[in-house]
This record gives structure tokens, C-alpha cells and sequence, in this order.
């Protein structure tokens, strides 16, 4: 067993993680040609735009569909249609909590490989000061409650019918991710009204915007990612959780170096074990960079499944340098 | 012609419909004339047999009567998929035989019961006791969200009697008045491209704009016979399905605008995030005091 779990904690987490996020890429993005369909409740973005490719469909785009309901069938025996998919969508994500985002994305995926092109490419990447971390960490909240109000107010009649699913509108994932199965309709303005030239309009804004983004900064939309917000508020009884025992830590800020969400509490935070924050991806880079014993750990339903460990970290480490020496 | 518009209540994929206690009702009314752009609602009932085929393949014979103000049929659909409806006319004039078939195509479709289930509903489905019956055939990938628009080349097989016809004469008409006749092949199939029939203002343009159409099938027979309406010496058939079609995606979406925008703020962010570097890069300045000052 501790050889096992020695095994484990010594996992190149790097080429792991590039191996499941490939899978599941290709499990959502191209899972609709093998027959694959996880339903419309998943908590990452399968985009529903992937006609044909698509393996299930990212659950915001029937959130948004069911709130634009009409007021009288929403609030009637439909909402508890409304319920039973926000179950569905509470069930999946239960299981990997935000390691959906970190692991599973196809958006997430696809600004991991823009940012390995950068590093290829040798330019550095861009970090935020904490005024810009704090002020942008808020904007995700604030697309959640966009998306969620302005259906309502469709359903209320408020609105016009044509801003129907707003979120789905200026999300990049709506405009890149059909490309991948050589779909390119989602890259137009739509003038069959104001509302929907506006709303493309800014849909392939924000792609541009992506693009860039992605190059320069890490994770760069997460910050702003409606269902990252959705999560953080449902992800305390998840299973997969990430744990830090203050009392091991030495402060050396490795976890905050490596990771992609410059999330300042991992290093900082010595006192409360749960440390995982809103824009927490669960990619778990902060406990494989951690060089104390169990300072940094994951678990699962209470059962740690990887945590950090000296050799595991020095292994880790010293991967690259052994290669080189091999081949000198 | 059975049409699909006239006072309603709900509106679900396939065109509004009356719900009751959680069924659907659809609501058909019947109309006569040259297309849709000329055609009148009846006020009383016509000679005929109305027939219903449900989503399982059951036939039943119903009745219709006033619906609404206009002679017209009331059905529930409590399952999804396509339900066919025919009413068959037939009278004898100076020893012609004349049948008419009036059939129509209704969907019900609802988002909530989830689309997993659709494929093996898409089919299209035809009766062979009908004396002529139009089918529209499907898209290789048409669901029950399908909409079709200008360019798009629609299909359709004559069937005589549940055989295919070939040379019938199948003419189809738009919502304002356009026709176009063709005959159908040796495998009964007549195509047509549909044609953009819709010029309102730019600002009063409505993607889901609803046009519809009329298909008809013309196929006369020599032979002589006899029924209980009396002796004839050739027969005349006719038959008709209805349909509809929307503004076609090329007429208001641009991919040269989306691509500008999406370029522009491509650049514009990677020329920006490169100044802002360039600017807060600061050179080694070498600052040399002087010990005498």
C-alpha cells in the first residue's frame, strides 16, 4: 500500500494531467461521433453549439433556456423540472467538484495549450497585481448573475426573447470549441436584429479577447467563468476537496508561484485545512510543487488520494535535469 | 389544405398548440384555393374521411367540425414525434373521378422531454390505403429543431397507393404566389430549391419568420369503374401537403464582420499587453558622482 501510495505522490502530475485533459477533450468534443452522450447537466463547457460533436452539453445553456421560461410555467410545475436539472448538474459535479475545471474543460484545455505554445515560444507570461486580482475575481459573479437575471427577465416578458441564452452569447467556447469538429458558423455577427448583433458582436469580442488573453495570461477566462462561481458556491460537500495543514508549512510560496489562478491564500493561509477559494481549478500543481511531507493534500470523501512529499517533489524536480544528463 | 395558425394558446417546437391538463392539442384548420397566398377558410364541413396517424402508427378515423370560427380538426398529441392527418375527398362530376388529399405533417416536440429520443422519430411515415399521398423526406442529420430556409433543396415522394410515382406532376407554391411544376423521377421523388419569398425592412426583419407552402400532386388515371357514387370512365387525383420554411442563415449572419471584430480585438489586446511591457521595461542607467561636487 505505501509502496502504491508512494507511487502516487510521486506522479509527474504534469504529463497525468495533460493525458486526462486530452481525454476528456475528446470525450466532449468529439464523444457525439462515438455515441457518447453525458446529458445536458455537465458542470464544464461541452458546448452545446457541437452539433455533431459534442458528448453532453454544459448545463448553462438549459439553466438558461428553463429561466426564460414564462413566469407562470417556471414558477408552476416546470420549476420542478428546473430543480431536477440543477440536481443533475449538483450530482456530476459532486464527484470532481472543481477538478472539472482544472481536469475535465475543454475551454480550460484548449488556454493550457495556448499557454504551452507561449512557453514554447520563450515569452513570459503576464500576472495581476492583487487590486486587479480582487476587482476581476468579483466579475464572475457578477456574468453569474447576469446570466441568471436577464433570462428571468425574459420570462417576465421584460426582455427581448433574442438575448435568450446571454451567457452562451459572449462565451469563447460557443465560437472555438465547434471549430474543433471544422464547424465555423458560430464565427458571425447575426443582424436578424439589434439584440442578437450586439450580443454576437460582443461574443467575438470576448474571442478575440480570449485568444489573447489565454497567450499571455494563465487560465485567463477562468477569472471571469460564470460556472466557476457556480461551483464555488455548491463545491463544501463535494468529495474531492483540497486540504493544507498550516502547522507543515514553511511559507516558501512554491504554491503560489506555480499556480495558474495566483491564488495568494495557498501559501498565505496557515490556519484553515480547506483552502480551496473561488478561482481554485483543483489542478492540484500547488500540492505537486509542495516539497513538505502532507503539507498539501487531496482527498476524496475524506480518503487522501495525493498529497505532498519530499521525494515526490524532488522527483518531480529533478525530472528534467536527470533527462539532460542522460543524454549528455 | 390544413392549416396551422388561427388562435392559439401555447407555441412549442412544430407550431402552437392548446395544452390541457399537460397534453397537447393541436388545432388544424382546413382551406381551399390555388396556395397559401389565395386561400380561403371553410365555414362548413366537407365530405371526406379524416384520418389521424399517430406517433406509433396507429390510425384512427376522427371527425372535425368548428374550430374556432372555421371548419377545422382538434387532435391531442400526447407523444412526441409527427402525427400525419389526411382528410380523402371524393365526388364524381360527367364521369370524372375525383380525389382529393389533404394531408399534413404536425410535429410536437417539447425541449423538457429532452431530444435522446428523437432519431428514431425523425422518419417520415405514409399510409398505403391513401389513393396519393405526398411525403417529404429528411435531412441526413434533420431533427425536430430543423428548420429549413432559402437554398435549401426540400424533397418530396409521390406515392401512389403506398408505391412510388413516377411522372406525376408536383407543383410547388410559396406564401406570396411563386410556383414552380416538376415531375417526379422513375423513384416518385420530385426536389425543389426554395426560394427567399420575405423582403421586409432591415429593422423589421424577423429570423423566425414563418412562410409557408403548399405542395401538390397531379396524377390522372384512364381506367373506368364504378363506386357507390355512380359509373366514371378516368379518374383525377390530387393530393397536398403543407409546410413551412424560414429566412436562410446566409441572408443575415456575416463572417466577414464576426472575423473583423474577433481580429481586432485580437490584436488590439496583443498590441496593448506588448506596449504596456515595453513601457514599464526600464533600462540600466548608470548614475556616476562626481567627488569633487
Amino acid at each position: 500500500m505505501k509502496r502504491i501510495r508512494d507511487a502516487v505522490n510521486g506522479v509527474d502530475l504534469r504529463r497525468f494531467r495533460f493525458w486526462l485533459q486530452l481525454f476528456f477533450f475528446v470525450l466532449l468534443v468529439y464523444g457525439g461521433y462515438m455515441a457518447v452522450n453525458l446529458g445536458q447537466y455537465l458542470p464544464t463547457f461541452a458546448c452545446g453549439f457541437n452539433d455533431e460533436g459534442r458528448g453532453g452539453i454544459c448545463y448553462l445553456l438549459p439553466l438558461q433556456h428553463q429561466l426564460a421560461m414564462s413566469w407562470g410555467t417556471l414558477f408552476g410545475w416546470a420549476g420542478l423540472m428546473v430543480l431536477q436539472g440543477f440536481l443533475f448538474f449538483a450530482l456530476w459535479f459532486f464527484v470532481l467538484n472543481k477538478g472539472w475545471c482544472g481536469y475535465v474543460c475543454p475551454l480550460g484545455t484548449i488556454q493550457d495549450w495556448i499557454t504551452s505554445l507561449r512557453t514554447r515560444l520563450g515569452i513570459r507570461y503576464s500576472r495581476y497585481t492583487e487590486g486587479q486580482f480582487r476587482r476581476l475575481s468579483l466579475i464572475k459573479y457578477l456574468l453569474l448573475a447576469l446570466m441568471i437575471l436577464i433570462p428571468l427577465g425574459i420570462g417576465g416578458a421584460l426582455l427581448p426573447h433574442d438575448m435568450g441564452t446571454p451567457f452562451c452569447d459572449i462565451c469563447p467556447g460557443r465560437m472555438i470549441i465547434p471549430m474543433f469538429t471544422g464547424d465555423f458558423s458560430q464565427l458571425t455577427i447575426d443582424f436578424s436584429s439589434k439584440t442578437t448583433m450586439v450580443m454576437t458582436a460582443l461574443g467575438m469580442l470576448v474571442t478575440g479577447l480570449f485568444l489573447a488573453g489565454a497567450f499571455f495570461k494563465k487560465r485567463f477566462f477562468c477569472f471571469f467563468c460564470p460556472m466557476s462561481a457556480l461551483h464555488y458556491l455548491l463545491s463544501k460537500p463535494a468529495l474531492l476537496k483540497l486540504k493544507k495543514d498550516g502547522a507543515k508549512c514553511t511559507r516558501c510560496g512554491d504554491c503560489y508561484r506555480v499556480c495558474d489562478m495566483e491564488i495568494r491564500e495557498i501559501a498565505d493561509e496557515v490556519k484553515e485545512p480547506r483552502i480551496m477559494q473561488d478561482d481554485c481549478i483543483l489542478c492540484l500543481k500547488c500540492v505537486a510543487h509542495c516539497p513538505e511531507q502532507g503539507a498539501l493534500k487531496a482527498t476524496f470523501a475524506g480518503i487522501p488520494i495525493f498529497e505532498s512529499t519530499e521525494q515526490g517533489f524532488i522527483k518531480r524536480m529533478t525530472k528534467g535535469h536527470k533527462d539532460e544528463q542522460h543524454h549528455e | 389544405m390544413p392549416h396551422a395558425e388561427h388562435g392559439t394558446s401555447r407555441h412549442s417546437h412544430g407550431g402552437p398548440v392548446e395544452i390541457r391538463r399537460g397534453v397537447y392539442y393541436k388545432n388544424l384548420w382546413l382551406r381551399i384555393g390555388n396556395g397559401p397566398a389565395d386561400a380561403r377558410y371553410m365555414d362548413s364541413a366537407i365530405a371526406g374521411k379524416l384520418l389521424l396517424v399517430d406517433v406509433k402508427g396507429e390510425v384512427k378515423e376522427f371527425s372535425g367540425g368548428n374550430v374556432h370560427g372555421s371548419y377545422g380538426v382538434n387532435f391531442a398529441m400526447p407523444d412526441e414525434g409527427f402525427y400525419n392527418i389526411y382528410l380523402v375527398n371524393e365526388s364524381i362530376r360527367d364521369g370524372l373521378r375525383q380525389i382529393n388529399v389533404a394531408k399534413s405533417e404536425v410535429l410536437k416536440h417539447s425541449c423538457r422531454e429532452g431530444h435522446d429520443h428523437v432519431k428514431p422519430l425523425m422518419a417520415p411515415r405514409q399510409l398505403d390505403t391513401i389513393p396519393l399521398e405526398i411525403v417529404r423526406e429528411r435531412f441526413p442529420a434533420e431533427n425536430f429543431h430543423t428548420l429549413f430556409g432559402y437554398g435549401d433543396t426540400i424533397t418530396f415522394l409521390v406515392l401512389r397507393q403506398g408505391v412510388p410515382l413516377a411522372g406525376a406532376e408536383v407543383t410547388l407554391h410559396t406564401g406570396r404566389g411563386w410556383r414552380n411544376t416538376v415531375h417526379t423521377d422513375a423513384e416518385g421523388r420530385a426536389s425543389f430549391m426554395m426560394i427567399r419569398d420575405y423582403y421586409p425592412p432591415w429593422h423589421e426583419f424577423e429570423r423566425r419568420h414563418r412562410q409557408d407552402y403548399v405542395v401538390s400532386a397531379v396524377y390522372a388515371s384512364d381506367a373506368s369503374g364504378e363506386t357507390a357514387a355512380g359509373r366514371y370512365t378516368a379518374t383525377r387525383y390530387v393530393s397536398t401537403l403543407n409546410g413551412s420554411y424560414y429566412p436562410s442563415e446566409r441572408d443575415y449572419r456575416s463572417y466577414a464582420y464576426g472575423l473583423l471584430l474577433g481580429t481586432f480585438a485580437l490584436a488590439f489586446t496583443g498590441i496593448a499587453v506588448y506596449l504596456y511591457r515595453r513601457r514599464r521595461q526600464r533600462r540600466f542607467h548608470e548614475v556616476r558622482f562626481d567627488e569633487k561636487n
